[in-house]
């Protein structure tokens, strides 16, 4: 399948959720919104049922994909700095950026943890925090209202921080 | 380290921290108390989540830094934080200067882009964007680079509306809408002239204030302020792009031109023509606005002042450049190369743009609803170019081949009934016209049971397309 086989404004869509989440990575990131737009592209696109998919799937798959593409680099990342030497933590002094890899992987593993009690809520996040979407977007695409993604929302974000803070002590 | 939770146990916790965040703070506590007397560890926990004050997470609430408030940046005294946009945070801020004041709208790119290189682009576009004097254009008060290297920009606050919801919310009719677009098309002729292409025009770019003047605001900036780093070229950086706003050339990742400012123009003008509009006069307008945003620069407006030109024109009943079945240089072209099938052909296309037209009514009821007009235009664009390749396989082989080569592209739109229904009622007028009679009834009984659904479709496209079936069956021959 080639790329031409989808709708320009689906591939729009695609770099829009790209360089919702690059933007929030360091500044130096190694993957450039295009190339992550090309490696989800391509998982998604490679899919047997990719053409078949609904709007709502498609966004759910490529916000999916995305997020392993940027936690597959994080880990990257981290391990590479553990390899370079121990004696880096996590103070005032650690870079922005570091401190974000380091948190892309802990939100990660609360999400899965969530995932396994509440299926609905994990997806909300994973479209809130690894697809930037906007409160109405994500009661478009899940089928809530605005406010329930609201109040859902704020409890997730209490629980993901709570988890944050215990585990990266 | 605390167990993973149960689904119950998570959904009673949820229930919980709602019940209780509804409380007054120094309720809260009793409330838990009594609400899980069975499971005090889970009323900790509640009372834990909710009494956290977290600092803000880059990850969790994105990345705004509202940090500048109360510094002072040049000239300007920054006052607040308006927004996060693109690559920059706006704050809103005063600028004095030579005694005057002024409200100004303060961007602020995000991360440090202090290389000299990036510095020397900033300065180049400040000089560009200084000869930009127009006034429909939001003009560039001031440009600087903090001492951490992020460059800024300020310029005049608008106090104003979004150029579609002004238009709905004053109910301004055909003339007055058509007045306003043809000054923002001025503007942007403006900028064309010297060389400034805008890139992201929308309605949210596009404010009119109170007195009724439209002001044009970002121009320029859009490619300044995208810049991912100072690796890329500074002309191949990557643009914002907003669906549904975006040419396709943009969305392809080529460069933007003024011809791709011209199709956001022609969008735009296809969202603020309302349904009350005179028919005649909305057939005309909706003519405009697929050639200035058709899928090839090539075939739309020179210019935003030709096109503006053409919108006149329209209001005051004159002849368009633009009207159904000239519309692209293709079809002419394809009129020229096939004299012998022109009759025919020439017609089958026409029909085929009449549902173009018809998918740009309904997006342009729409309106008000962004995800529908999104799909709306999805619908368009889809259409469009499901009519260029009829056009680009006919001119290689015969019409017939190309009918069934986009019938069997149909199953693409299960998920869309609309734009299957519509597809399917252009292939019954197109397989009717060369003669394949089943394959139109097949077709516009498909397409009639989706209308009957889908309840989205207008009258007149229900009844042509019901009188189609009738001839069509009435004509059909007797069976053995």
């Amino acid at each position: 399948m080639t790329t031409q086989a989808w709708p320009p404004l689906v591939h729009a869509e695609l770099r829009a959720v790209a360089r919702r989440l690059m933007r929030r990575e360091r500044p130096d990131h190694t993957l450039q919104p295009t190339a992550l737009v090309h490696e989800a592209w391509m998982r998604v696109a490679g899919r047997p049922d990719a053409r078949g998919l609904s709007h709502t799937r498609f966004v759910a798959l490529a916000v999916a994909t995305m997020r392993r593409v940027l936690v597959d680099s994080a880990r990257r990342r981290c391990a590479a700095r553990r390899d370079a030497g121990r004696r880096m933590d996590l103070d005032d002094s650690t870079p922005a950026a570091d401190r974000c890899s380091r948190e892309l992987l802990l939100v990660d593993d609360a999400l899965r943890t969530l995932a396994e009690a509440d299926a609905d809520l994990a997806r909300l996040v994973e479209l809130r925090v690894f697809g930037r979407h906007g409160v109405d977007e994500i009661a478009a695409l899940l089928g809530m209202s605005p406010r329930t993604v609201k109040r859902r929302w704020a409890f997730a974000r209490s629980w993901l921080a709570r988890e944050i803070r215990s585990q990266g002590r | 380290m605390r167990p993973a939770p149960n689904a119950e146990r998570l959904s009673r916790m949820e229930r919980l921290f709602h019940d209780a965040a509804a409380r007054a703070p120094e309720d809260r506590e009793a409330f838990l108390a009594a609400a899980a007397a069975d499971d005090p560890s889970l009323a900790a926990e509640v009372a834990e989540l909710l009494a956290s004050a977290d600092p803000p997470s880059p990850l969790l609430d994105g990345d705004a830094s509202p940090d500048l408030v109360g510094s002072r940046i040049g000239p300007c005294h920054v006052k607040g934080f308006l927004a996060s946009g693109g690559m920059a945070d706006v704050y809103r801020a005063v600028r004095t200067a030579d005694d005057v004041e002024l409200h100004v709208a303060l961007k602020v790119m995000r991360r440090g882009l202090d290389t000299g290189s990036m510095v020397a682009r900033f300065r180049r576009e400040r000089r560009t964007l200084a000869r930009l004097r127009h006034p429909h254009i939001v003009a560039l008060a001031d440009v600087g680079v903090l001492p951490d290297g992020r460059p800024w920009l300020a310029m005049e606050l608008i106090d104003g509306e979004p150029i579609d919801r002004w238009c709905a919310r004053r109910g301004l009719d055909a003339r007055a809408r058509i007045g306003l677009f043809v000054e923002v098309c001025g503007a942007v002729h403006h900028a064309h002239r010297h060389l400034v292409v805008h890139c992201d025009l929308k309605p949210s770019n596009i404010l009119v204030g109170e007195e009724g003047t439209p002001k044009l605001l970002d121009f320029g900036i859009a490619r300044l302020l995208a810049a991912e780093g100072d690796d890329e070229p500074a002309d191949e950086m990557p643009a914002p792009l907003t669906p549904g706003w975006a040419s396709p050339e943009q969305l392809r990742g080529e460069p933007a031109s003024t011809a791709s400012d011209v199709h956001a123009l022609g969008v735009l003008l296809a969202r603020i023509v309302d349904a009350r509009t005179p028919t005649a006069l909305a057939a005309d307008l909706a003519s405009v606005a697929a050639m200035a945003s058709h899928a090839d620069p090539a075939a739309r407006y020179a210019s935003a002042a030709e096109l503006a030109g053409d919108v006149l024109a329209a209001r005051d009943g004159l002849p368009l450049r633009a009207h159904p079945g000239s519309a692209t240089h293709r079809v002419r072209r394809f009129a020229s190369r096939h004299r012998w099938a022109v009759v025919g052909a020439s017609g089958l296309l026409l029909g085929l743009l009449v549902g173009v037209a018809g998918l740009w009514y309904g997006w342009r009821s729409a309106a008000h609803d962004a995800s529908v007009g999104w799909r709306a235009h999805s619908q368009v664009v889809e259409v469009v170019s499901l009519l260029q390749e009829v056009v680009r396989r006919t001119e290689g082989g015969g019409l017939d081949a190309a009918l069934d080569a986009v019938a069997a592209r149909l199953p693409d739109h299960a998920d869309a009934p609309e734009t299957e229904g519509r597809l399917r009622f252009a292939l019954a007028a197109l397989y009717e016209q060369v003669g394949r009679q089943e394959a139109a009834l097949q077709h516009v009984e498909r397409g009639l049971a989706i209308a009957r659904v889908a309840r989205s479709f207008d009258r007149r496209t229900v009844r042509e397309a019901e009188e189609r079936l009738a001839r069509l069956t009435a004509l059909r021959p007797k069976g053995p």
